[in-house]
């Protein structure tokens, strides 16, 4: 028998799927050719590019993009706007090699791609909007706002620049190192919080008060007697008699600690207190992180900015200002983080973002830290199964573990508004696209858009859905950058503390361990801290010469227009950040005030 | 084409699709290997070269004029103003060609004096300054004496520019840079004091004041310099009003280390009232209740404190989803 080459074989799949994606090239552009027709009949498509495919966005958007084409002046144009979402996973790459190659739509989500985050990339690909957000959006005028508004929201709303009229002063589009607006916030995810499984922590509680009254429960014993996690005094008493979810670290603590035995009572041996993943694990950081190490900003913000940077860090550490011996680290901030893994499932960094979802809404769990994008799928997913209650921030309160280093919670008032849209400066439809964004963000349109996408509206004044208020801003708390980041200090040492982290966390090596591995990592030779100011010498001066870029285009402009208020302010602005900067000697400045005497490292 | 901004989509729409589909692969080929976007026009490549610098393509721009023979006599403005041009996309083009930047310099102090009455006249001289200061590529040396003759020369040529105030600013920059060096430090710092005594009307004022603060507070750790300094960078008007609060903030810190308590409550009523977004308005409200019951005597007002506006009494009670 003849044998068959299979290299023909091969070469058949590589003609089919040829075949296959020639048809499929073929089907777009002819879809593509259509609608270029339209526009040869003087209509004019808008696209609108974002990766928002949480469920209900586009849905939201959409309702949004009929009701502006159905406008009277739209219609007469003969404008179009068509939406446009395309998955994250491959939204960096759409987008560069559009922006690149002079063929992106007219209105883009910024963000994702690492193009748009370097250096001047946005006045490179988008324009800048500040002369238009200094006036009212004409879609917050009188007539299309409600009647029945609040007479001085109606004043402020149509009266007001643009950009006052968002909820963060339109901050969420500002570029500071380029001193402009860039883009239109039109929605926001919210904060960080807590899901929990409403009926199964009241079950608990009852569980807990029965352990409680017969006083013999070993877990009860140990957390009260060993792990002194709180006092039990009337106000705990009274809050475990109430339906009150937990309103303090020590009382979701004691939740957790008692789902254990209580699936046991009940037979649920498979009943996790936190569903955690590789992705949910480091949301809950959100808990407890600022309030258990802002107690370190005083000794650690050396230059006084308000913000606990990276180099203040590991300099500090370095010039041994502090040490993870400190109390508020080790019986702070690292002892909750270790306690609170025990709350985990078994291999839960195996586990991914679905998994833990599943897992929660399967009512496998009782609480899942996430935010409020994941917001509508919790709900949804609960409906006819369980009551999801949403925690906010659960302070540490006198008679808990960890109230000695407790600073109090966070607040959340520098939130960003998100879903930033841009105009592409390459597009030929930019007075369309601009018309649309202050269409959708102006008050009535934004509200409804975002009520039925189920996220925060970036109005004022505009009110979200019942159940996305939990995740509007906490203003009652304290800054957040008073707190450490320890996993994002910089590179030379980072990976370091990521690896260790966990293993710590888990319990596979002891606190002095732990340290003891950062402190070889922070003083290697190559790689250790002294890295991290050579480092930041180089990218200093990078930033440097980027913003003195930025300042040669104001330059530019001022040669056409004259020094007027806004260059002259625009290029105060960026010399205030080069001499923030050191004018790119920022790091040997830092690193000698501290350590006058040391020359400086070079790599 | 329409006003389609997308791709592909004027050549895969008929039968012929494939050949077209080789066709624009060859003319791809074609057009990457002679490349050439110069216009043939003279009297276009000024205004080209301008826009495409605006647009941030000094790429482009350089390409525009790399070979391109000045068309224009020298007794004509626009001679210097290409020359100048051309300059500027040698030393902005990326990544940096240090040939390219080194050549930019005779071609900057070519144009200043050809054209010495030309709003980018002062600019040139700057420009030729920050070549010699900043590091353009690697291995690039900073050259602070050359930078400081450049410099100097914007000071002396043009003292009513604007460059003239960010050339003394950068003379001064010059010496704060050696940072081992106390007594050039020192220099540095008091040639800004004395500039800023002298131009407190100009608009780089509030930017020194800021600066001397962050030095005094950081570096020389003097608390009443610090302070003095933010009082005149706030006085004259914070230029950056992101980073308001944290000045505010700051220096109701220094004023209660100097025991200036009416300005230190005056401070945090401002940080709550204007600057709530900055993350301190809640702790600044705290500390103004507390300096209101402590000095009963000074009758410091409390505002209230004023939450978001569309947010609800009680959040955690909200998301009921049965």
């Amino acid at each position: 028998m003849k044998k068959i080459n299979t290299n023909w074989i091969g070469f058949g799949i590589l003609v089919c799927a040829w075949t296959f994606s020639a048809v499929r090239y073929a089907g777009i552009s002819t879809n593509l050719r259509a609608e270029e027709s339209e526009s040869d009949g003087s209509k004019r498509v808008i696209r609108v590019l974002h990766w928002q495919l949480e469920p209900g966005y586009r849905k939201g958007i959409d309702h949004a993009i009929d009701q502006y084409n159905a406008l009277p002046h739209v219609q007469a144009a003969n404008v179009e706007v068509r939406q446009m979402a395309v998955t994250e996973r491959v939204y960096a790459q759409f987008i560069n090699v559009h922006l690149i190659s002079g063929t992106a739509p007219d209105i883009c989500v910024s963000g994702m791609s690492r193009l748009l985050g370097q250096g001047a990339a946005n006045a490179r690909y988008f324009d800048a909007i500040s002369t238009y957000v200094k006036e009212p959006n004409p879609y917050n005028s009188e007539e299309y706002l409600p009647e029945n508004l609040d007479p001085e929201l109606k004043s402020f709303l149509s009266s007001s620049a643009w950009s006052e009229t968002f909820s963060d002063g339109m901050l969420g589009g500002w570029d500071d190192q380029l001193q402009d607006y860039f883009s239109v916030p039109v929605s926001s995810w919210g904060a960080l919080r807590v899901f929990s499984n409403q009926e199964m922590v009241l079950e608990i509680k009852e569980f807990a008060r029965k352990a409680m009254a017969e006083g013999s429960a070993p877990w009860l014993k140990n957390l009260l007697e060993e792990d002194k996690l709180l006092t039990v005094d009337d106000a705990f008493r009274s809050w475990l008699a109430s339906d009150e979810m937990p309103n303090s670290l020590g009382r979701f603590f004691f939740i957790c600690s008692a789902v254990e035995p209580y699936g046991e009572s009940i037979g649920h041996d498979n009943l996790a207190a936190i569903s955690a993943s590789n992705y949910g694990a480091g949301l809950l950081d959100w808990l407890f992180r600022v309030a258990l190490t802002a107690k370190m900003a005083p000794i650690i913000d050396v230059n006084h900015n308000g913000i606990n940077d990276g180099w203040e860090i590991l300099g500090g550490w370095q010039s041994g200002t502090w040490d993870f011996n400190n109390p508020v680290l080790k019986n702070g901030f690292f002892d909750a983080n270790r306690f609170i893994a025990r709350f985990y499932p078994v291999g839960y960094l195996g586990l991914d973002r679905e998994q833990a979802v599943r897992r929660f809404l399967n009512g496998n769990a009782v609480f899942i830290g996430s935010g409020g994008w994941d917001a509508s799928t919790m709900f949804r997913g609960a409906e006819g199964s369980f009551t999801v209650k949403v925690l906010g921030p659960q302070p540490s309160v006198e008679g808990e573990r960890w109230y000695p280093y407790s600073a109090g919670v966070q607040n959340e008032a520098e939130t960003r508004m998100g879903v930033p849209m841009s105009i592409y400066k390459q597009s030929r439809n930019k007075e369309w696209a601009l018309d649309f964004l202050r269409y959708l963000s102006s008050f009535p349109v934004n509200e409804e858009m975002n009520r039925i996408a189920g996220w925060v509206p970036v109005v004022v004044g505009a009110i979200p859905e019942e159940h996305m208020l939990p995740f509007l801003p906490y203003t009652q708390g304290i800054k957040p950058s008073n707190g450490l980041s320890l996993n994002h200090i910089p590179p030379p040492v980072r990976s370091a503390y990521e690896q260790q982290f966990p293993l710590y966390q888990s319990g596979d090596i002891s606190y002095d361990e732990f340290i003891a591995a950062l402190a070889s990592a922070f003083t290697h030779e190559r790689n250790g801290i002294d890295r991290m100011w050579w480092n930041d010498f180089v990218s200093g001066q990078d930033r440097a010469r980027s913003t003195d870029r930025a300042m040669v285009l104001v330059r530019l402009q001022a040669e056409e227009a004259g020094w007027n208020e806004t260059l002259l302010n625009k290029q105060s602005n960026l010399m205030e950040s080069s001499l923030q900067g050191h004018d790119g000697f920022g790091s040997p400045y830092r690193f000698h005030t501290l350590f006058p005497k040391r020359d400086f490292p070079e790599y | 084409m329409g006003h389609h901004p997308y791709y592909m989509v004027d050549f895969m729409s008929k039968p012929i699709a494939i050949r077209r589909l080789t066709a624009l692969s060859l003319l791809t080929l074609l057009s990457a290997c002679g490349n050439q976007s110069a216009t043939k026009d003279p009297e276009q490549l000024i205004p080209l070269a301008r826009a495409e610098m605006q647009a941030f393509r000094f790429n482009e721009a350089r390409k525009l004029l790399k070979k391109v023979e000045n068309p224009f006599p020298e007794t004509d403005p626009r001679h210097a103003e290409l020359l100048y041009l051309r300059a500027l996309s040698y030393w902005q083009s990326l990544p940096p060609v240090p040939a390219d930047v080194e050549a930019s310099v005779p071609l900057f102090m070519r144009a200043a004096e050809l054209a010495p009455e030309a709003n980018f006249a002062a600019a040139c001289l700057l420009y030729v300054g920050r070549i010699y200061d900043l590091r353009d590529y690697q291995d690039d040396p900073p050259r602070w004496e050359e930078a400081r003759e450049a410099y100097q020369k914007v000071v002396d040529n043009f003292p009513d520019s604007q460059e003239a105030a960010e050339a003394r600013i950068r003379i001064s920059m010059t010496h704060l840079k050696q940072i081992q060096d106390a007594d050039k430090m020192a220099q540095g710092r008091d040639e800004l004091v004395s500039w800023l005594d002298q131009h407190e009307e100009d608009a780089m004022a509030p930017v020194v004041a800021t600066f001397l603060a962050g030095l005094y507070d950081f570096h020389y750790t003097e608390p009443k310099q610090a302070l003095k300094y933010y009082q005149i960078a706030d006085k004259l008007g914070f230029v950056n009003q992101t980073r308001a609060g944290n000045y505010l903030w700051r220096m109701h810190e220094l004023a209660l280390e100097e025991k200036q308590i009416e300005n230190a409550a005056e401070y945090c009523r401002r940080i709550v009232e204007d600057f709530s977004r900055s993350g301190r308005g809640y702790e600044a409200w705290l500390v103004l209740k507390q300096l209101a019951k402590d000095h009963p005597r000074l009758e410091l007002d409390v505002p209230e404190f004023q939450d978001f506006e569309n947010r609800s009494s009680d959040s955690s009670d909200a998301g009921d989803a049965k």
